[in-house]
């Protein structure tokens, strides 16, 4: 093995001999690295066919995706959900006017295809006044049994439906995909502002419903 | 509630919403999911996509001529969307559906103007042509005044609705007891109360609340109540200090400041509470003694548009005052 060939990649100063072979650089990885790429590089070569770099736009935005589907459509259909709206976009990326803006273009599919499955259900998020939330209560307060905190936890999703949907889909985000304020604004194409306000709007709005259906 | 640990998770953890967290991480995505694309093992992508269309129409498989494969596939969808036109154009009468579909209610599933819609326990949701949607929140009544020969207008008699459209300006409107509510192409939810206040706020975009001739524009992130007695009030961002909005809810309330502390609190805001300001300078009921003091804070921050005069802006020039708040409006953000 020469020096260069175990010369660690991306270590640019580990190959002090001119003349030794050039080692793979940090550029040339950011290059073929997927996952280093933007979304414009990755919408450009996922247009020519390049399959790990569609898989690359899957793996930045499927939790994005998933969060509004899961924030709008039947709980138990998200992930059925997430695979057909990566479809679609895989079907009509060409379409994509302003590839930057893959993952708005993304959420909005994802809006449309989580609301046709609702209907298709011939319903709307259910309502149901029997929830029954105490989101005050301290976790040691329960018997935490995984079938109680399963309930739990669908019982305070739908309150999270059940509100208006730039709330419910930043909430969903933000608690159940765990994507921090900023990244929400990259991934959905809102500004830093709207996705403060849905924030605070949305916890204060979550928190009046978890009481009143507490109290109900 | 901790703002920054919710906004980056950043600083002291929030009990609350880490409960929540912890709750509802069981439907988060499982990063390891993988996608499942219809793709062969060495057939690209965009050939795939083509071959599993081809698929659905039944065509044969060619699997040696990928290229004549894709030309059939592209004959038969043009086939196939040629016989949807022939369809659209001379076949049964198209049924013309004037009004706004509903999803949610028993019974009757498109509103039409006069109609109105009372929800109980449920939400409803309207689709408002191509414009988006409208959920109208429980316990709220809402009437349709009109589909779209004016514009598309709604009245919200009590309750709430939140408002997701993206369309012309003023296509879309939501009256209420404190006036009307204009879409300037935006996201916002109204509130009315059942004395008839209303509250108005703003996710995305800009809403026009117009009452009695005078217009109060509340952008993204900005809030308004209005009332039937004396329409909007002056808008204010929702994150503006604690000392601004006292000041300004004092001013609401009283016609007048409490103390030197609220003056400097209100006159020595931030950039974007100018959107306070403008209002409070614009309304022709505002004392002359604030118009003043706000015709002084909002020269310090904006300087004037050319052609126009303090004494034109002042004496309430029209269009002296329409060039200065375009000025003003990229501060306030507008989108």
């Amino acid at each position: 093995m020469t020096a260069a060939e175990s010369a660690p990649i991306g270590n640019r100063e580990s190959s002090p001999h001119a003349q030794a072979p050039r080692v793979r650089s940090v550029d040339d990885l950011a290059v073929e690295d997927p996952a280093a790429q933007s979304d414009v590089e990755l919408v450009t070569r996922a247009r020519t066919g390049d399959r790990l770099a569609f898989a690359a736009l899957y793996a930045r935005h499927a939790a994005s995706v998933h969060g509004v589907c899961l924030a709008t459509g039947p709980i138990d259909e998200a992930n059925d959900l997430v695979q057909e709206v990566f479809l679609s976009a895989l079907r009509a990326i060409d379409q994509l006017e302003d590839p930057g803006r893959i993952g708005a273009w993304l959420v909005t599919i994802a809006r449309n295809r989580a609301r046709d499955a609702l209907r298709e259900r011939g319903r709307v998020v259910p309502i149901d006044a029997s929830v029954t939330v105490d989101a005050h209560a301290s976790p040691r307060a329960h018997t935490t049994t995984d079938e109680v905190d399963e309930d739990e936890a669908r019982a305070v999703l739908a309150v999270i439906q059940s509100l208006p949907e730039s709330y419910r889909e930043t909430l969903v985000l933000r608690l159940v995909e765990g994507l921090t304020g900023p990244e929400i604004a990259d991934r959905t194409g809102l500004t830093h502002g709207s996705v403060r306000v849905n924030l605070h709007r949305g916890m204060k709005l979550l928190r009046e419903r978890l009481e009143r259906t507490g109290e109900s | 509630m901790n703002e920054r640990y919710l906004w980056d998770k950043s600083g002291e953890s929030d009990p609350e919403i880490a409960r929540l967290e912890t709750l509802l991480e069981r439907f988060r995505h499982a990063p390891t999911a993988e996608l499942e694309l219809p793709i062969g093992a060495h057939a690209s992508a965009a050939s795939d996509i083509v071959d599993t269309e081809a698929d659905l129409l039944g065509a044969p498989d060619v699997s040696d001529a990928s290229g004549s494969r894709t030309k059939r596939v592209l004959v038969l969808l043009a086939a196939a969307a040629a016989m949807v036109c022939v369809w659209f154009f001379l076949g049964p009468e198209r049924p013309v559906v004037r009004g706004y579909p509903i999803v949610g209610l028993e019974g009757r599933r498109v509103l039409r103007v006069g109609d109105e819609v009372t929800t109980g326990e449920q939400q409803a949701e309207l689709q408002i042509a191509e414009l988006g949607h409208v959920s109208v929140e429980p316990q709220s009544r809402v009437r349709v005044e009109d589909c779209g020969e004016l514009a598309h207008r709604l009245y919200l008699e009590t309750g709430s609705i939140h408002a997701r459209i993206l369309g012309e300006p003023r296509a879309f409107q939501v009256g209420t007891p404190a006036g009307l509510t204009v879409d300037l192409g935006c996201e916002y939810t109204l509130e009315v109360a059942p004395d008839g206040r209303a509250l108005l706020e703003v996710l995305t975009g800009q809403v026009a609340f117009e009452f009695d001739g005078r217009i109060v524009y509340v952008p993204a992130g900005a809030a308004c109540v209005s009332t039937p007695e004396r329409g909007p009030g002056l808008p204010l961002f929702e994150d503006s200090t604690r000392e601004f909005k006292q000041a300004v809810a004092t001013l609401e309330s009283h016609g007048r400041l409490d103390s030197v502390e609220q003056e400097a609190a209100l006159f020595d805001g931030t950039r974007e509470d100018t959107l306070t300001l403008w209002h409070l300078f614009d309304d022709a009921r505002t004392p002359a003694e604030l118009t003043l003091r706000a015709f002084e804070r909002l020269s310090k921050v904006f300087p004037k548009p050319e052609g126009a005069t303090d004494a034109g802006l002042l004496s309430g020039d029209r269009e002296m005052r329409a060039a200065w708040m375009e000025a003003m409006k990229p501060s306030w953000r507008v989108q």
